[in-house]
């Protein structure tokens, strides 16, 4: 599967250059900014560097499933299924490559955030004054019992429900290509199977609410049935996509 | 016998690409696949590669139903191109290696200098010929048992028509079965041992050409013309 | 080679290969093309191969020895036995063509005889 893997990555690789390359313009024009002192290119790159962060955010989440959709729209999709590889390592290699390129991004914008403050530090010319700054910082989080954990559960929580979009993607895209294959616009009923299935489970997530209370709630109101909900929402879509594509996914 | 297909149908739209279709294919033969445009002949391809799933019936490959791990013994060479946009020949060969254990990096050298290829050429600004000349060469650098060529003689200059033959018949032994779909009858006429005949999906012929001829003395386009 | 399409592949192939043996083209004793090798020169598959040097083999055209090849046959009369073989063939289709016209034997000797043959 780590060979299926590979060639995932590397279907990725243009998006990473692209999302690098505009980091790279963005962050220049901010340390040039800076440098000048010119604040209207400071702000302006700073804004620009926040709305293309939210924006590859979006797209990295689904950007696995659209290059799902393209393998299979094309003849492209022989290359995966001429291969003596099950559909759960393919589709296995998918979701692994797709958690690979969030991290990615993640790393990513850490970095770039990390090259800002520096050059804001830089800047101020006052060392002090960030060291005040972060001293100050810890001892809020300190003083207030910063719970750790609390930032552990909220990425957990956004893992899940990131995963759970992968997962209805993929499975929208397979019923698109089988069930629903007589049509020519295959795309854009893959496309609208994705709001109705993830409406669908967002229905079914409130019946995980009324399971009595065993292990108290989290920082953001989660209880234990809320987690495995969407932990077996997910297995359950991965195992109703693999089931379909096995059975009926033609190429 | 290395496949059979039973009662083997595939629909699209509502239509039927392939019917009611019963094969056996025995080991070690060149199959000629004939028919007109459209009439399942790759449909019938898809399904036996493990690329199209019937909508009925059942396909058997040494006896057991056809799983995904058979295409580590079973070839198929597409009519287009279906590599990524980003590879380049030697990209192919590296695909190729990853995943099929039958597949033999010297063959493939061999084959693509042969053939005038060059492992730097990108295969999707291959002219049609040139990328129908990669796909073979790919498709027989493996030792598959099952090797099926779509129209491999199709947009190839007259040359490596020439060489395709020959390295078809060099590959073909009796441990190996060809299926090589086509309509230039006259081309493969000496070296297939069966021909299929397919027409609107349906087998409707099936004829071992060397009794054929001993027997009526009738060539294969006189045959194909007669049953289609 | 050109096959004609309505007779059997390996026969037409035995048959090129004896008028090899014939010209000298292929010596006695000498080492004959694999199965491989006969199926890529006469275009054909290698099962017709194997049946064509089957069917010589029968005929004492050749011989096999086991793991090496297949040779063309050593004894002395083959050559000559195949160069009458293969003329008594073609006489008796010319013979029958030739009835088939109208002419008699005696006809068909003296219009033989009285054939030129064209200057090279």
């Amino acid at each position: 599967m780590l060979k299926l893997v590979k060639y995932e990555w590397k279907k990725q690789r243009t998006s990473r250059l692209v999302i690098l390359g505009l980091l790279a313009a963005g962050l220049i024009a901010f340390w040039g900014g800076i440098l000048f002192r010119n604040d209207t290119v400071t702000v302006l790159s700073l804004a620009f560097l926040y709305t293309f962060a939210v924006m590859v955010l979006f797209y990295t989440g689904v950007e696995s499933v659209l290059v799902f959709n393209r393998d299979l729209r094309t003849k492209q999709s022989y290359m995966l299924f001429m291969v003596p590889k099950s559909i759960w390592q393919i589709l296995g290699a998918k979701f692994v490559s797709a958690i690979l390129q969030m991290l990615f991004v993640f790393a990513l914008f850490f970095t770039a955030g990390c090259l800002s403050l520096a050059a804001a530090i830089w800047h101020s010319g006052k060392i002090e004054a960030f060291v005040q700054f972060a001293e100050d910082l810890i001892q809020a989080f300190t003083e207030h019992q910063f719970d750790w954990m609390v930032l552990v559960e909220a990425a957990f929580i956004l893992f899940l429900g990131w995963v759970l979009i992968i997962m209805i993607g993929f499975l929208a895209v397979i019923l698109a290509r089988t069930v629903l294959a007589k049509s020519r616009f295959a795309g854009l009923f893959a496309f609208i199977l994705f709001f109705l299935i993830n409406v669908a489970v967002e229905w079914g997530f409130r019946f995980s609410d009324l399971l009595p209370d065993v292990a108290g709630k989290g920082y953001f109101g989660w209880d234990i049935w809320n987690i495995l909900y969407y932990i077996v929402a997910c297995g359950g879509l991965f195992l109703v996509s693999g089931w379909l594509a096995d059975r009926k996914l033609s190429v | 016998m290395i496949l059979e297909c039973r009662n083997l149908t595939k629909s699209y739209r509502g239509k039927r690409a392939v019917s009611n279709l019963n094969v056996r294919l025995e080991e070690g033969k060149i199959y000629g696949l004939l028919g007109e445009n459209g009439s399942g002949k790759t449909t019938w391809m898809k399904m036996m590669a493990g690329l199209a799933k019937p909508s009925q019936g059942e396909i058997f490959y040494n006896g057991h139903p056809l799983n995904y791990m058979d295409k580590n013994e079973i070839a198929y060479m597409a009519t287009e191109s279906f590599y990524y946009d980003y590879m380049k020949v030697s990209d192919v060969e590296k695909y190729y290696a990853d995943f099929f254990q039958d597949f033999n990096p010297q063959k493939f050298k061999e084959l693509i200098a042969r053939f005038g290829l060059d492992g730097q050429m990108k295969a999707r600004n291959l002219s049609s010929g040139m990328n129908a000349k990669l796909r073979i060469a790919a498709t027989l650098a493996r030792d598959a048992k099952l090797c099926m060529l779509d129209e491999p003689l199709n947009g190839v200059d007259y040359k490596a028509r020439e060489d395709i033959i020959s390295i078809i018949v060099e590959e073909a032994d009796e441990n190996r079965t060809f299926v090589i779909s086509t309509h230039l009858i006259e081309e493969v006429e000496s070296f297939v041992e069966k021909a299929i005949f397919i027409k609107n999906g349906e087998l409707i012929k099936l004829v071992d050409l060397e009794q054929e001829r001993a027997a009526g003395g009738r060539s294969l386009a006189e045959i194909y013309i007669s049953v289609m | 080679m050109e096959y004609n399409p309505n007779a059997p592949i390996y026969m037409q192939v035995i048959r090129e290969l004896k008028k090899l043996m014939i010209k000298g083209e292929l010596k006695p004793g000498q080492k004959m093309p694999s199965n491989r090798d006969l199926a890529v020169l006469f275009k054909v598959n290698q099962n017709t191969a194997a049946r064509v040097y089957k069917e010589m083999e029968n005929e004492g055209c050749c011989y096999t020895r086991r793991g090496i090849g297949t040779f063309v046959s050593e004894e002395e009369e083959m050559i000559e036995n195949l160069k009458k073989e293969m003329a008594d063939e073609l006489l008796r289709n010319f013979i029958q063509e030739m009835k088939d016209l109208g002419f008699q034997k005696d006809d068909i000797i003296f219009q033989i005889a009285d054939y030129k043959e064209e200057q090279e």
